[in-house]
């Protein structure tokens, strides 16, 4: 894999759960999203993954941890977060152009006063970086999904984010437009200090662009390089046998796969069927292994194990840790309390032994 | 203001403004129709025309209380009572609890009725009924000096937060991860415009206030193609349609409020036409 500018500079998510109205919507999630890799997020629906990127955003709260450390393991000061969401609500016919938009982001400076020639240089270098110079002075609303897509990515890169996290920017785009945005991505990934985290339902893209996989289903199922999520018995397990042919890259150029037909343009609707594949035993088996997970604590560095370069791991409940609950050094609910937002932990009660043990998980 | 009255004879040599009170409506209507179609620009884009409608309503209510606690100060007691008003419809907004139009329609009747409850008891409404249709020919000086200090005031508030409130009005998703507090923002803004329909509706009433608001802001959108188009050309509509509708009503001897108001929805009509031959 190609070593990056700062391969272990990484957003480290520790233990992370999220319950809503004594719903478990995550639990224990634990991962690395490494700088200068393009980490991709797959699941189903309702699998969590648009949970964890609210969890990463600090819109919800949370268990666990979330930071940033160098290459060291040191906690890096502040975690700026660049977010392309999954789509926009606005009303198209706003007499508002792609150079508002950017610009309004930028300035203080009211758009409505018109936009100083000094911000809109820098607009147009922005909309440039993500192939989009054309598109500055169009109407947001007469923007494809695509154009949309690059528009949203070149806010995204300003201020230039440590994260960036793209939420499903496959919907509504087509192929030849998904392709676009991804190469984008890659070739920002390869210029630019980033972690990129990417939701995506186009397994085949997956299979074509991501360093790092990550199978979703309330907790980790599966992570590695592609190939090997792929070929798990997660993966197979969530989505069917058959999802791993239509991921093949070999079949024809343009076509669609059946998984990413369903998907694509149809916006973000959950618990809808999957072709040959059957949700409500999708949703037993997830309630299964919540079960299975909620009656055991899972070991911090099990659920982080696998480098991003290394094989798929698929990650199993570990038995209840020997060390009684009231011996654990501070517990995640304590660790988030202490954790700032989305900055550095103002104090996280890890030891310096339980920060390198983690470490050595990389 | 004998130096502004002798400008104005000199501009519009009109047999409409020999008179001081017409003079007194034409600078009001200079002063207020700006604010209301700047911040209309946003409430059409935000789509939030029936919220404003609902705000315009609840000034019956603020009436009235003003007179239940003897406030001597009408002003006064619509301000506080508009944004505490508008402040509630926006909390109870933003918790989700139910669809934003089924919210402000229980807020808008519930003013409504509690403001006839308060200002009817012993058949008295009837010396209110100018809240309903306003009369912006009783603009006294003292009035225009407060308009005067509202107006730089409202524009300069609406100009710190019109590019936050841009983000939020596009994705809500976004704009908080771009560190605004959209619940802040939104609640401001909904604030400001209970101060501004607060301020107009003795004048243009409770029936046509939000006209006023939403109006040119409509109009100016079927026109513009960009955010500072949209100002320019609402802020215009806006004005003429005041100036106009001013003297219309001067030489048909009617309503001044409505015929600003009609003048407004040809506007309208026209920007309509427009969009249409430039698509």
């Amino acid at each position: 894999m190609r070593p990056s500018r700062c391969d272990l500079c990484h957003i480290d998510l520790d233990r992370v759960s999220v319950r809503r109205g004594g719903q478990v919507l995550l639990q224990d999630v634990s991962m690395h999203i490494h700088c200068g890799q393009l980490t991709v997020l797959i699941g189903q629906n309702g699998a969590g993954k648009t949970t964890l990127i609210r969890a990463l955003l600090g819109e919800i709260p949370h268990g666990g941890s979330i930071r940033h450390l160098d290459s060291a393991g040191r906690d890096l000061a502040h975690l700026t977060t660049g977010y392309v969401p999954q789509h926009l609500s606005f009303d198209p016919e706003m007499p508002l152009t792609v150079m508002d938009f950017l610009a309004s982001s930028m300035t203080r400076r009211p758009v409505w006063t018109g936009v100083g020639s000094r911000v809109r240089s820098q607009v147009l270098q922005n909309l440039k970086d993500v192939s989009a110079g054309d598109l500055a002075d169009r109407p947001l609303g007469r923007c494809s999904g695509g154009e949309l897509q690059r528009v949203l990515l070149a806010l995204a890169l300003h201020p230039a984010p440590d994260l960036l996290v793209l939420d499903e920017p496959v919907s509504g785009v087509d192929r030849n437009g998904l392709k676009l945005f991804l190469d984008t991505v890659t070739r920002l990934k390869e210029r630019k200090h980033i972690a990129i985290l990417l939701v995506s339902h186009d397994l085949r893209l997956v299979r074509e662009y991501a360093d790092h996989v990550i199978l979703l289903d309330k907790n980790v199922l599966a992570q590695g390089p592609a190939e090997d999520v792929f070929s798990s018995a997660a993966f197979d397990t969530v989505f069917g046998a058959g999802a791993r042919e239509d991921a093949d890259v070999s079949a024809l150029p343009g076509e669609p796969s059946s998984f990413s037909a369903f998907f694509s343009g149809r916006g973000n609707a959950d618990g809808n069927r999957i072709p040959g594949h059957d949700v409500h035993a999708a949703a037993g088996l997830a309630a299964e292994k919540q079960t299975d997970v909620s009656s055991s604590v899972p070991d911090a560095p099990s659920n982080t194990e696998g480098s991003p370069t290394g094989p798929a791991k698929v990650q199993k409940p570990e038995p209840a840790p020997s060390v009684p609950a009231e011996e654990k050094p501070v517990s995640a609910s304590r660790i988030v309390r202490l954790t700032s937002r989305r900055g550095a932990p103002k104090d996280t009660g890890f030891t310096e032994s339980s920060l390198s043990g983690k470490e050595e998980q990389d | 203001m004998e130096a502004i009255y002798g400008l104005i004879d000199a501009v519009l040599p009109l047999e409409a403004f020999r008179f001081s009170f017409m003079k007194n409506a034409f600078l009001a209507v200079l002063l207020l129709t700006p604010l209301l179609g700047l911040l209309g620009t946003m409430a059409v884009n935000h789509q939030m025309a029936f919220f404003s409608d609902a705000l315009g309503h609840s000034a019956i209510t603020g009436i009235g209380l003003g007179m239940l606690l003897g406030l001597r100060n009408d002003l006064a007691a619509l301000l506080i009572f508009g944004a505490v008003w508008a402040i509630l419809i926006c909390i109870i907004k933003q918790s989700g609890s139910a669809s934003t139009d089924t919210i402000i329609s229980v807020f808008s009747s519930t003013s409504i009725a509690a403001g006839l409850l308060i200002l009817a008891r012993g058949g008295k409404f009837a010396k209110y009924s100018s809240l309903l249709i306003g009369d912006i020919l009783a603009v006294t000086p003292a009035d225009l000096t407060a308009l005067a200090v509202a107006l730089p005031l409202g524009v300069l508030l609406w100009a710190v937060m019109y590019n936050q409130l841009l983000l939020t009005s596009v994705s809500p998703s976004l704009a908080r991860s771009r560190g605004i507090h959209i619940r802040v923002v939104e609640c401001a803004f909904v604030v400001l415009v209970a101060f501004a329909v607060m301020l107009a509706i003795r004048w243009v009433g409770v029936l046509l206030i939000n006209a006023l608001l939403i109006l040119p802001a409509a109009a100016g959108r079927n026109l513009a193609s960009n955010s500072r188009q949209h100002a320019v050309f609402t802020v215009l509509i806006a004005l003429f349609s005041g100036v106009l509708g001013l003297i219309a009503a001067y030489y048909g001897d009617t309503s001044a409020g409505a015929a600003i108001v009609l003048i407004a929805a040809l506007f309208y009509a026209l920007s309509l036409l427009a969009r249409r031959f430039r698509k």
